[in-house]
């Protein structure tokens, strides 16, 4: 039972893990090419493609909130660690305790990156040059924080899902 | 009353362990709720904006850039020329480091990424040569914060972003300083190290290196180069300098790999989750403080405070000092710059100027405890205790501070180069 | 008002700096409704964008959060579409039949568009009409040929600069003086505010004042906000609202007039088109409209058949 829930633990770890990098990697892909694009093009004399950047810089925030679940699998955020050695005694509850809390607080921040992007939709909220619809692009803030909670509630579960765990207790 | 229950619960949430982000984003909502707005979907709209900007995009390509560099062997490159160059004197390689930094730097926006690509090769080379270990971290995360001062510079780009200053004055106006704190850090070095070995000058070695490195050099020539003779803008420069990494990595030193490309990926993605919430909330706050129109009070008391240019500065370089103690420069800039300089303009200190002045300040954070982004990054990458590092660090905190007081009080070393004015 | 009451807050922000003529405009009209309300609005203004750029202050206007705000119509463009229609290049005569056409005719048309994206029209002034600035005098289309030209993020200047044979280019405002300096744009497509506020005219040395877009200022309202206060409070808000433009164009005009000359003081050379000249541009532009149209989509052919019928009753009106 409890093997099988790890084994499931794992496997969403994963897929998350496959799908955002595969996106991420995408995404910075084209925010390079979009700017590099720009510059030949212009000292080509053709102008660039109007818009084009706008677009790269729509997609280089979503690239970024990407990385902001992909960020605590490394336990790359920044964190005050001065207080870390204040109850040795009870750093495992307070470890457990913390993902709890991370995962509610980003919840919140889930809501509201959600309602965000629903009002934009409803406003039908439009990129300048080529009309698209910008909602996709704010959709991306609620994911993000929905996908660091889901991260916390796993490492809840299987605390080695989280790398460069030692490092809180330098 | 309300305020107060505030820093209780910043401590409480640093206690429970949350990471800068969440509880940054937990002190913006409970401002909104409880003095601003009352709509916390304002907040999104703020962070989603915030990073809506054409010059951000430097920001990650720098961040690439950089890691391809470091991660390649660009950067071995340019420390070989550095180390051929120094050698021969007392102390020489540590001279090597900070030079090393200073070329890094002219093509990287960051001060980490410096340290990291530099630190990487430079930390086990100077230990091997029996530096102590305390004198080699100091020389390293010191010379690593060049990188922000050092044009390009992200630090510049957004202190531009918040304060409608010219990019392009502000790396030129960036170049002398960078110069005076780097030829400070040398001398220094020098006398520090007097007892340090040397090797004999070998102008053969030294062609060998140059001729190795010769792409590695012509990087910052391009970059700089193509920025002030309008091939590109400051932004675009990002982006051609991932473009010849990629080229001289990939075609001319064959050393580009399927594995480097993506361990490249993952550093910039990862920075990018890590600095982007920082950014956007603290952007988020600054349009809290303008709704509620606090800038314009706080103007006013700290005009009522000090009367004359010179006290102002001093009072400014003290703040900036004590803020670089506990906050990153990111959001510092974010923070302060907008309250800062339309005090300072009244004041009449150039916004160029006080741009300068405020990232050689927030530099020097980088390597005050408790929060200083270059003391984590050396303590964590060079795996040494955390109280070394800061040890090692002070003997340039108080050499930058030296410069830091010139730049201030000395204007025309920030605005030789800037024209028009 | 029962005097006891607090006041209504009314937060009205432009990203104008300070000193620009826009914002002596707004202040008035912020007195003006501070007194006509009896005190029951308090109206506090923000400028040099301290609550963000303009597509960020049109943002904030619709959902409620700011409550006026004073913008051009290059941030609307995605949202009333329409707008691009009147930026038609050489499309007015004369400053007397745009106004007449637009306090006539386009308020109301522009004014129900805008209602239906949350946004309403108090009254609107303007930005001015574009001049074309570079190496070298620019007195006929061909001049432009090759250049490459810093323009407004916008559908209909993206139009304009490449019918002209010259390379559009959108780089942000902030880095604009800098590109012209290094010579990454050779000039740039903006009106002579703009060009005297931004420094751009530091880096040129001949402007020419084409005048073959015009642009226009709005002064808007939050709907959402606006549905929401009493019908005194509504009356008050919209009594002197129209009256606005007439003073507010006059003083802007008046302006343009000065910075040219300032320009021209500073040892750039300003070039002004003939009569004979003008016609060669607009000749050359005749073919344009129906691309611009069709690139604009939306209501932009009922409103520009509406403004050839204003234009054609302006000219009889004179005759
Ligand atoms: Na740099
Ligand atoms: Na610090």
């Amino acid at each position: 039972m409890f093997v099988m829930l790890k084994t499931m633990t794992k496997g969403i770890h994963s897929t998350l893990i496959r799908v955002e990098w595969t996106a991420a990697g995408f995404g910075l892909f084209f925010i390079t090419l979009a700017v590099i694009g720009d510059v030949v093009m212009r000292e080509a004399g053709t102008g660039g493609i109007q818009g084009a950047v706008s677009i790269a810089v729509l997609v280089m925030i979503m690239t970024g909130f990407l990385g902001v679940p992909l960020a605590f699998d490394d336990n790359r955020h920044l964190r005050i660690t001065v207080f870390d050695g204040l109850w040795p005694w009870g750093a495992e509850l307070l470890r457990r305790l913390s993902c709890l809390l991370s995962a509610g607080l980003l919840l919140c921040f889930a809501w509201y990156g959600g309602l965000f992007a629903l009002e934009s939709y409803e406003l039908g909220e439009q990129t300048v040059m080529f009309s698209l619809p910008l909602w996709p692009a704010f959709a991306v803030l609620p994911y993000a924080f929905l996908s660091a909670a889901v991260r916390m509630l796993l490492y809840l579960c299987v605390p080695d899902l989280q790398r460069n765990r030692e490092k809180d207790f330098a | 009353m309300t305020l107060f229950l505030l820093f209780v619960l910043i401590f409480l949430l640093f206690i429970l362990r949350q990471p800068a982000f969440v509880v940054l984003g937990v002190a913006v909502g409970y401002v909104y709720l409880f003095y601003g707005s009352g709509v916390l979907v304002d907040i999104a709209q703020d962070m989603f904006t915030a990073l809506d900007q054409d010059i951000l995009l430097a920001v990650p390509l720098f961040i690439c850039a950089g890691s391809l560099m470091g991660q390649g062997t660009i950067a071995v490159r340019l420390i070989d020329v550095a180390k051929q160059l120094t050698g021969f004197v007392n102390g020489g390689l540590g001279v090597a480091g900070i030079l090393s930094c200073a070329l890094f730097a002219a093509i990287s926006g960051s001060s980490v990424v410096t340290l990291l690509a530099i630190g990487s090769v430079l930390y086990p080379a100077l230990v091997r040569e029996g530096y102590p270990r305390k004198t080699a971290l100091g020389i390293l995360s010191s010379s690593g914060t060049l990188g922000v001062i050092v044009p390009p510079s992200i630090p510049l780009i957004l202190y531009g972003l918040v304060t409608q200053t010219s990019v392009l004055d502000l790396f030129l106006a960036g170049v002398l300083p960078a110069l005076l704190i780097t030829a400070a850090m040398v001398v220094w070095v020098l006398y520090k190290c007097r007892n340090m070995p040397r090797t004999r000058w070998n102008t053969s070695e030294l062609v060998l290196s140059l001729r190795r490195g010769t792409f590695a050099i012509l990087m910052p020539v391009i970059i700089l180069g193509g920025i002030y003779s309008g091939i590109f803008t400051a932004t675009e420069a990002a982006g051609i300098a991932v473009l010849y990494a990629l080229l001289v990595e990939g075609l001319v030193y064959r050393e580009l790999s399927f594995a480097l490309l993506r361990s490249v990926v993952k550093e910039t993605v990862v920075l990018m989750g890590v600095v982007f919430p920082i950014l956007a909330l603290a952007v988020s706050l600054n349009q809290f403080l303008a709704y509620e129109n606090i800038p314009q009070m706080f103007a006013a008391a700290l005009m009522d405070f000090t009367e004359t240019k010179a006290t102002f500065l001093a009072l400014v370089i003290v703040i900036l000092l004590i803020t670089g103690c506990v906050m990153d420069m990111t959001p510092a800039i974010l923070l302060l710059a907008p309250l800062l300089t339309p005090i300072a303009m009244t004041m009449g200190v150039d916004p160029i100027h006080f741009g300068i002045i405020m990232v050689v300040s927030l530099e020097i954070g980088y390597l005050t405890p408790p929060m200083g982004l270059n003391l984590f990054v050396a303590s964590s990458s060079f795996n040494e205790d955390f109280s070394t590092v800061v040890k090692g660090s002070f003997p340039f905190v108080c050499v930058m501070f030296l410069t830091l007081v010139l730049i201030t009080f000395i204007p025309e070393i920030s605005l030789l180069l800037v024209s028009g004015g | 008002g029962m005097g006891t009451a607090a006041a209504v807050e009314m937060k009205y922000a432009a990203a104008a700096a300070e000193t620009t003529p826009w914002v002596a405009e707004m202040k008035d009209q912020a007195q003006r409704i501070e007194e006509n309300s009896g005190g029951a609005i308090k109206v506090q203004v923000f400028t040099g964008g301290a609550l963000g750029d303009e597509v960020k202050l049109v943002q904030s206007l619709r959902r409620g959060r700011l409550q006026a705000a004073y913008v051009s119509t290059v941030p609307l463009a995605s949202i009333v579409p329409e707008i691009g229609v009147m930026e038609a290049p050489f499309l007015w005569e004369s400053n007397e039949e745009r106004d007449f056409v637009m306090d006539n005719y386009l308020f109301d048309i522009y004014s129900e568009l805008a209602e239906d994206k949350g946004l309403k029209l108090l009254a609107w002034s303007e930005l001015g009409s574009t001049s074309l600035s570079g190496d070298r005098v620019i007195v006929k289309p061909e001049d432009v040929k090759g250049m490459r030209l810093r323009i407004p993020e916008a559908k209909s200047s993206v139009h304009y600069i490449n019918y002209l044979g010259a390379t559009p280019t959108t780089i942000p405002v902030l880095e604009t003086a800098s590109a012209l300096q290094t010579g990454l744009v050779d000039g740039v497509f903006t009106t002579t505010i703009a060009n005297f506020f931004f420094d751009f005219y530091k880096n040129v040395s001949h402007i020419s004042m084409t005048e073959g877009t015009y642009y226009a200022t709005m002064h808007l309202v939050s709907k959402k906000w606006f549905d929401g206060l009493s019908e005194e409070q509504q009356a008050a808000v919209l009594k002197d609202a129209q009256r606005t433009t007439v003073p507010g164009r006059t003083r802007l005009r008046a302006v343009t007039q000065g910075l040219a000359k300032k320009i021209e003081e500073a040892g750039v050379t300003v070039t002004y088109l003939t009569p004979e000249q003008r016609n060669v541009w607009r000749d050359h532009f005749k073919a344009s409209n129906d691309e611009l149209l069709d690139l604009l989509g939306g209501k932009s052919r009922e409103v520009f058949e509406t403004i050839l019928k204003a234009k054609a009753e302006f000219k009889s009106s004179k005759s």
